[in-house]
């Protein structure tokens, strides 16, 4: 990671030299829980980019891109409800885009840490999953900023209608958690695979056909969804964060008519290993999956405005839990010239109480600054696998400046 | 010059040019041959103003980057046949939207990406004057930004004047004026397009085309691909 920070250093010292095109996003957000005391947290980040391309030939090219992030809490409070002060990270420096791209003709190879953005549908959506998320952070949906960038090796061919890609990563890319959950601390050593000790890989196939474009996924990486084994460390009680290899399948599709998108995004994994409980210590294993369809609505006679609905069911490698099946509802519309736009994302479980209502008021008055207030409700069902990252009710804002 | 153009309007009319061929001469007066990229300003009385880079690739796959303002430089579309996507920087990732989608103000997407209408419209002469043509133009597929289009072309030069687009059931939507004939991408084409709401006059956009470059496009700038991951 310091190798990373000496790099972007350099190539910001640079970049006025060699013309190169320098961009970034400097935020500040803070957080209120409604109901859990006095716990207010807020957090400082910066987001740099750095890109530049090098034409070689009239049918090749280089493209350097240096994006990375850094961020600190600087008032600490529980990113998530009963995780004690001080047990979680403060601050981070991290690589987000930062590759080399080497394009000739229709094929394209790119190096380097990636964040890939992937699927159709609001929300989180089910084939999203070629980076890892990372669990310590506190905004739930699609934003990328909630992905873990890794080292990736990438190589994509266009044709006419679709494209095929190719991925390796060099080592197994695990999905990241705060240090301690419910006051129980999070062992996540067995995590930690050097570099080329082991690989994940994957490849995706893109087509539009008949208007309607779908992507096909194949991912053989290590569980993305977070498997936590339970031990003890001599009387305390512990979980121990750990790795298996799993073999995924994602679809993809999205058609447009006038005013109407119909979106589905559906995944599904082999084998996914289960955490084990102090009572049932062998490791098991489950299939697992997640889909997600729905459509929404642009009308013509209200500018600005969309409406989504969703149907979502889940199988998530948890022992106990079976299908769970949910609704999603998305509202949107923009105002005084695209200055404020309003948005509101429900996410109900049906047949089981599990709840998100995200609401949020997001003002761009002039140049690139941006100011967003938003109200977050979490209420995870006692059976849901999400069950431990808590319940609350909290308001957030944020004051953001691009450059 | 009077007397020669009287005769070439004749010979015209002697040889007895359809209304495919006038629309396919206006088109080439719209539009280079081949790829070419352009740099649009439009101005609205309902919306900021705002600068587009489009490129162009055929007839059917069209690349809108915004350049102005500030705050939404990232944002892109891409059109591909009668598909769309938007690049949204949030998500980083393009999703697909609705046809409907505006770009800005009364500047539908399709005022600015599909400017060519042969091939998209069938047409014929609804009415003729010394000066110009009137064809009635009718979409050949769905998915088009207007279904019904009646524009006025010019004669002499097969220069389009003004045009009507209408709904289905022939309802004017919106009137255009194509004005500011200039030099501009090889030969004078229009650089100002004045679009006004039918119902609500008060409502007008401008589209200014600023520069316009001929030049061959890689066919991979319009994949989804390549769009998504940029």
């Amino acid at each position: 990671m310091h190798g990373f920070r000496y790099i972007l250093l350099a190539a910001l010292v640079c970049a006025p030299a060699f013309a190169f095109d320098v961009s970034g996003r400097a935020s500040i957000d803070n957080y209120t829980y409604l109901n859990s005391g006095d716990a207010l947290f807020g957090r400082a980040q910066t987001e740099l980019q750095v890109r530049h391309a090098f034409a070689l030939t009239p049918t090749s090219s280089l493209d350097l891109n240096l994006e990375g992030r850094a961020w600190l809490l600087y008032e600490y409070g529980p990113l998530v409800p009963g995780l004690p002060i001080g047990q979680q990270d403060g601050t981070e420096i991290a690589p987000r885009n930062a590759h080399v791209s080497f394009t000739r003709n229709d094929l394209r190879i790119r190096v380097g840490y990636q964040v890939l953005n992937w699927g159709e549908t609001f929300g989180i959506p089910p084939t999203d999953i070629m980076n890892p998320r990372d669990y310590r952070n506190y905004d739930f949906l699609d934003s990328p900023r909630n992905k873990l960038s890794i080292p990736l090796a990438s190589a994509s061919y266009t044709f006419a209608d679709g494209s095929v890609q190719g991925f390796v990563s060099p080592r197994r890319n695990a999905p990241r958690l705060p240090k301690s959950l419910g006051g129980v601390a999070i062992d996540d050593t067995n995590l930690r695979d050097g570099w080329f000790q082991s690989a994940e890989a994957g490849a995706r196939f893109s087509y539009v056909l008949s208007s309607m474009n779908f992507d096909i996924t194949y991912l053989f990486q290590a569980n993305r969804f977070p498997v936590l084994d339970q031990r003890l460390a001599g009387t305390a009680p512990q979980l121990v964060q750990t790795l298996g290899n799993v073999h995924t399948v994602g679809l993809s599709a999205s058609k447009g008519f006038e005013e109407v998108v119909i979106r589905a995004d559906g995944r599904y994994t082999a084998d996914h290993p289960v955490g084990t409980t102090l009572a049932a210590p062998t490791r098991t294993y489950m299939d697992s999956y997640s889909a997600v369809v729905g459509a929404d609505w642009t009308p013509t006679f209200i500018d600005g405005f969309t409406i989504g609905a969703q149907a979502q069911l889940d199988r998530h490698p948890v022992p106990g839990v079976d299908t769970q099946f949910g609704a999603n509802l998305l509202l949107r519309k923009s105002l005084f010239r695209d200055k404020l736009e309003l948005e509101g994302q429900y996410f109900q479980g049906l047949r089981l109480s599990d709840h998100f209502l995200q609401t949020g008021i997001t003002v761009r008055p002039a140049g690139t600054w941006t100011a967003k207030v938003f109200l977050q409700s979490f209420k995870p069902d006692g059976s849901s696998p999400l069950r431990f990252l808590g319940s609350y009710d909290r308001l957030g804002g944020e004051v953001a400046f691009s450059f | 010059m009077k007397p020669f153009f009287l005769l070439l309007v004749l010979a015209q009319a002697a040889l007895g040019i359809t209304a495919d061929e006038i629309l396919k001469k206006a088109d080439a007066i719209r539009n280079p041959d081949g790829d070419y990229v352009m740099k649009v300003d439009v101005e609205s009385s309902f919306d900021d103003p705002r600068s587009f880079e489009v490129s162009i690739h055929g007839n059917s796959r069209t690349l809108v980057k915004t350049l102005a303002p500030e705050r939404d430089k990232d944002r892109a579309l891409l059109m591909v046949d009668e598909n769309m996507w938007a690049y949204v920087p949030n998500l980083k990732r393009g999703v697909r939207v609705s046809l409907s989608q505006k770009l800005t103000g009364q500047a539908a997407n399709g005022d600015i990406s599909r400017t060519r209408w042969h091939g998209d419209y069938s047409a014929k002469i609804e009415k003729e004057t010394d000066k110009d043509w009137t064809l009635f133009l009718e979409a050949k597929k769905k998915g088009l930004t207007y279904e019904k289009i009646r524009a006025v072309i010019e004669k002499k030069t097969f220069r389009p004047q003004s045009a009507e687009y209408l709904s289905l059931q022939g309802k004017p939507l919106k009137t255009a004026i194509f004005t500011d004939y200039k030099s501009i991408g090889g030969n004078t084409r229009p650089t100002a397009i004045e679009i006004k709401d039918a119902v609500r006059k008060d409502q007008s956009s401008t589209l200014r085309i600023k520069s316009m470059t001929v030049k061959p496009i890689p066919a991979s700038t319009f994949n989804l691909e390549r769009f998504q991951g940029r």
